[in-house]
């Protein structure tokens, strides 16, 4: 091993002084005319674009691959482009109220609004309730990546609990309209399976065009009712009326989809542009780059040239918000490059010798300690493989020595392995069971043995129920694990990825001493020559398939910070799907930050777009409280509450998502939660018996042998 | 026998575990996903009792490499099977798709070969006055997909020769329908499509090819490729039975037909 000299800290800031920057605005042609666009610019904010600075958008919601392309700084997007979610992405503030209003709103003949009365409408009304402008960016992603607007909008509508069979109702077919475009066409579908589920008989189809056309087909009788916008909609009629005569409107959704100057985040910090204000007035700005780590240019692995590219992902995430767990060796806990990202446990009061939080473990404030049965947790790293693990996923950009691939990821830590790198399968199934019940999205274990063990699958199973995807190393035997397995690369489940290791200087061959396997080995990463934390405090070289996985393991956790809603299996096969291509004996290819990164941005996980799961992982008691971990999976946007019924007792828990844990004050043999909608409709169920919580470390002697 | 009946009507009080619940795990092919989730919507619209879908994406790869390791029932492919795929797979092909490269109407360039695209996509030709059969001279405007669209994938393993430098800068667009709209509204500008977006462009032929139904669906036309499941063996169970439906109901093939060509159950 190398040891590296920390150099003085150096800082990088080019060309700091002001220069000369244009501000080129890409809209569609109409910008001219809108008021919305060119002419409220000028008449609110007293400037618009100059006609040399104006980017003619060919095609209207293409205003984010304009930025993307460079063509020009700030583009007109519409606010329900999913574009507009992308962590890199920023809607300028229209700060002095310029651009109107526009609400999602069906519009429906008053005739037939009066034949079938409330009943209808309050259905149609219904269906409005559930669309966010958010909401309606996943229904448009859904489209956008391939899908039927029919099917989205009739699977949304299905899976938020509005869906379903009715007895016929008599009286005439309700035709519904659509403008000739996705979103409208999506709604439409989307409205109409909300009507048809209560009996009544739709139809849906196009009107041929815009607003004109619509309006058009609403008078000669060919539609009864097509979804509009309500802003547009009154500027359409000249301002004089909300609808056209004969028809009215109903419950406006919250969602919008109103015009927005978009900028690139990184514009924005450059010239420093925030608000439309801001755009309008100001156009010369300073151009600096950000400070480097010292110790930067030796990290081959996160170099531009890397397969890794990470510093594509930089531009969108740091990986703020997600816990990586290393099942381990531990952690130099004090380390100054480590020690801003060691994950805290805030519910267990530390050094009091008491479980507080009821999980088990007594005082696992930053972790727990698998090595030894005794209560007290000692995470220190006495070997030195999990400080360097550690580092490699999530050393901080502080400028001090190096800087991780998720260098503002927190670090949970797992000790499983004593002084001399040894361990048990048992402690490690503990461990990784440990991790995702206490939060950990993404769980590390760079291991190897060569004995399967029951324990530790049914332990990634777990994890994967709580949401948790398990990275671990493929091995360093230098053999091909399809043929000869090695664990727990070769375990088949959908939470856990293998990972091989390539060799410097730009990480595309496998470096000599790597398992592999077309089947069992999902991604290869760069693993040779690694500089990371130390367990002495400073910086050190370490190769293996061990530095491999935890370069996967911090791109898992740009990907959570960036969609949290992504479930394990999702996040799986974004990192495969994303992998660049290549002859490694692995099944997808190089792991690849940027690619898989961006991915998630604005990705909608099938999943999601499904009817509510609810499971309780996990209910016990201890004392007079019991304590219930509850996973949720699927379409959420009619989500209000939970209802949770212990013994003869009720709860109300309000709407959250993904994984979450609950205590409740009392005891019974079992618990029941309910999902409820706004009107108290079940949306989904789930019950379980409570069991007395266990002490923890239960596993610890137990299983077969496994190393670093 | 009493307290049999007690924990037979316990049982019943509780509502079904979750796990008990049909459901069909796919992972594979993005580019197939979206339509196996459409597939699947009019499934149970059509099936009161259908299962539930699980559905991934990952890649064909990791379909196939997935379903032989029994993480899940099947896996979403969008291209053949080949000879060192995993061992034991058997795909049941139910679409085809297949990419066509389109200019504006008013620019009918009648075909390009393999040499003349190698030249455009190495900016080479710069201007239609390069290109035979053009009745423009003024400069090509290429356009494509972002990396990880269906139809890029189809279009670089396809159209691009390894050994050709890429030099061209191409607008990029997202979605089929923002390409379509581009070239309906770009003379000068020349992309690929899925077949169902080819309404309102010229097609151009490739190597003296037409991308029509027929030339697809008899292998002429080089730029298609089968959507299909793959499974471990003969498809069974639950899976076995959506399949059936997919290549025999008319509401299956209509789904498909807005996009792709849909396969029969005799494999047409």
């Amino acid at each position: 091993m190398v040891k590296v000299t920390v150099p003085l800290l150096v800082f990088c800031l080019l060309g700091a002084g002001t220069a000369q920057a244009q501000v080129r605005l890409a809209a569609p042609e109409d910008c001219l005319t809108n008021p919305n666009c060119a002419p409220g610019l000028e008449r609110v904010y007293g400037g618009g674009p100059p006609p040399d600075q104006l980017v003619k958008l060919e095609v209207a919601d293409a205003g984010i691959q304009a930025l993307d392309a460079g063509r020009a700084e700030v583009a007109v997007a519409f606010s329900s482009d999913p574009e507009l979610s992308r962590p890199d992405v920023l809607p300028l503030r229209d700060d002095r109220r310029m651009i109107g209003s526009d609400h999602v709103v069906p519009v429906i003949r008053s005739s037939v609004a009066r034949r079938y009365g409330r009943r209808l409408t309050r259905r149609i009304n219904a269906a409005s309730q559930l669309l966010s402008t958010l909401t309606l960016r996943s229904l448009n992603q859904q489209v956008i990546d391939g899908r039927l607007p029919e099917a989205v909008g009739g699977e949304f509508i299905d899976a938020n609990g509005l869906g379903g069979e009715a007895r016929r109702r008599p009286g005439p077919r309700i035709d519904i309209g659509y403008q000739d475009f996705a979103e409208n066409e999506t709604l439409a579908h989307l409205y109409a399976e909300a009507i048809r589920a209560a009996g009544y008989r739709v139809r849906v189809h196009a009107v041929g065009g815009l607003r004109r056309e619509a309006v058009r087909a609403f008078r000669r009788g060919r539609i009864d009712l097509w979804p509009d916008y309500a802003g547009s909609l009154r500027q359409f009629l000249n301002g004089r009326a909300a609808a056209p005569r004969g028809a009215r409107l109903l419950r406006r959704a919250q969602a919008q989809n109103r015009n927005v100057f978009a900028i690139k985040t990184e514009t924005s910090r450059r010239l420093g542009i925030r608000t439309l204000s801001d755009l309008v007035r100001r156009w010369n700005a300073r151009i600096a780059r950000a400070a480097a780590e010292p110790l930067q240019d030796d990290q081959w692995a996160i170099s531009e040239g890397s397969v890794l590219d990470l510093p594509g992902a930089w531009a969108l995430t740091q990986g703020a918000g997600a816990v990586v767990a290393v099942v381990d060796s531990g952690t130099r806990l004090e380390h100054p490059d480590l020690a801003p990202n060691i994950w805290t446990n805030f519910r267990e009061v530390p050094g009091n010798g008491v479980d507080d939080d009821a999980n088990g473990y007594v005082d696992d404030v930053h972790g727990v300690d698998l090595t030894s049965t005794g209560a007290a947790q000692n995470l220190n790293d006495g070997h030195g493989h999990g400080t360097h693990v550690a580092g490699i996923i999530a050393a901080a950009q502080n400028s001090r020595g190096v800087v991780g691939v998720a260098p503002r990821a927190k670090i949970m830590t797992v000790r499983v392995l004593d002084s001399a790198g040894r361990g048990t399968t048992g402690a490690v199934a503990e461990g990784i069971r440990y991790a995702a019940a206490n939060g950990a999205r993404i769980i590390n274990a760079s291991l190897q043995g060569d004995d399967p063990d029951a324990a530790v699958n049914a332990a990634i199973e777990a994890a994967g129920a709580a949401n948790a995807l398990v990275v671990v190393s493929a091995g360093n035997s230098a053999r091909d694990i399809d043929r000869q397995p090695s664990y727990p690369a070769a375990i088949p489940a959908p939470n856990l990825i293998g990972v091989a290791a390539t060799a410097p200087d730009d990480g595309r061959d496998l470096d000599s001493y790597s398992n592999y396997g077309r089947i069992s080995v999902g991604l290869a990463a760069p693993g040779g020559q690694i500089l990371s934390t130390t367990n002495d405090g400073g910086f050190g070289y370490k190769s293996g398939t061990s530095m491999a996985a935890p370069m996967v393991a911090g791109v898992a956790a740009l990907m959570v910070s960036v969609n949290p809603s992504l479930s394990a299996a999702d996040l799986r096969a974004k990192l495969l799907q994303h992998a660049g291509r290549a002859q490694l004996p692995v099944a997808a290819g190089y792991v690849d930050a940027q690619a898989s990164v961006r991915s998630v941005t604005t990705a909608v996980p099938y999943r999601s777009t499904q009817r509510l799961r609810l499971r309780i992982l996990n209910a016990t008691r201890k004392g007079k409280r019991t304590q219930v971990q509850l996973s949720v999976s699927g379409a959420s946007a009619a989500l209000k509450r939970y209802r949770l019924k212990l013994g003869k007792r009720t709860f109300s828990v309000k709407a959250r998502h993904s994984t979450f844990t609950v205590i409740l004050r009392g005891t019974g043999r079992r618990v029941r939660v309910d999902a409820l909608d706004r009107s108290g409709r079940r949306l989904g169920s789930a019950s379980r018996a409570v069991k007395k919580l266990r002490k923890g470390k239960t596993g610890v002697k137990r299983g077969k042998g496994i190393g670093a | 026998m009493r307290w049999a009946l007690l924990a037979l009507l316990a049982a019943l009080a509780l509502p079904a575990p979750a796990a008990a619940q049909r459901t069909i795990s796919l992972s594979g092919s993005t580019s197939a996903l979206p339509l196996v989730a459409d597939l699947a919507y009019f499934y149970g619209r059509e099936h009161r009792r259908a299962p539930r879908f699980d559905l991934v994406g990952g890649g064909t790869m990791a379909g196939l490499t997935d379903t032989k390791r029994r993480i899940v029932d099947g896996g979403m492919i969008s291209r053949a099977l080949r000879p060192d795929d995993p061992p034991g797979l058997v795909l049941t092909p139910f679409a085809l798709s297949a990419v066509c490269l389109v200019t504006n109407a008013d620019n009918p360039v009648p075909g390009v070969g393999r040499a003349q695209m190698q030249d455009l996509l190495a900016g080479r030709l710069t201007h239609w006055s390069q290109v035979p059969g053009s009745p423009r001279t003024d400069a090509i405007i290429p356009v494509t997909y972002a990396p990880g669209a269906g139809a890029r994938t189809v279009f670089d393993s396809v159209f691009v020769d390894a050994a050709t430098l890429i030099a061209y800068a191409p607008r990029v667009f997202r979605t089929a329908v923002q390409v379509r709209d581009f070239v309906r509204a770009t003379p000068a500008a020349w992309g690929y499509v899925d077949a169902a977006f080819r309404r309102g462009l010229h097609t151009m032929r490739y190597e003296g090819v037409p991308c029509t139904r027929a030339t697809v669906a008899g292998g002429a036309y080089p730029a298609s490729r089968p959507f299909g499941i793959v499974t471990r063996g003969r498809p069974r169970g639950e899976l076995a039975r959506f399949l059936r439906w997919v290549r025999t109901s008319r509401k299956a093939k209509k789904v498909i037909a807005t996009r792709y060509i849909p396969l029969s159950r005799s494999g047409q």
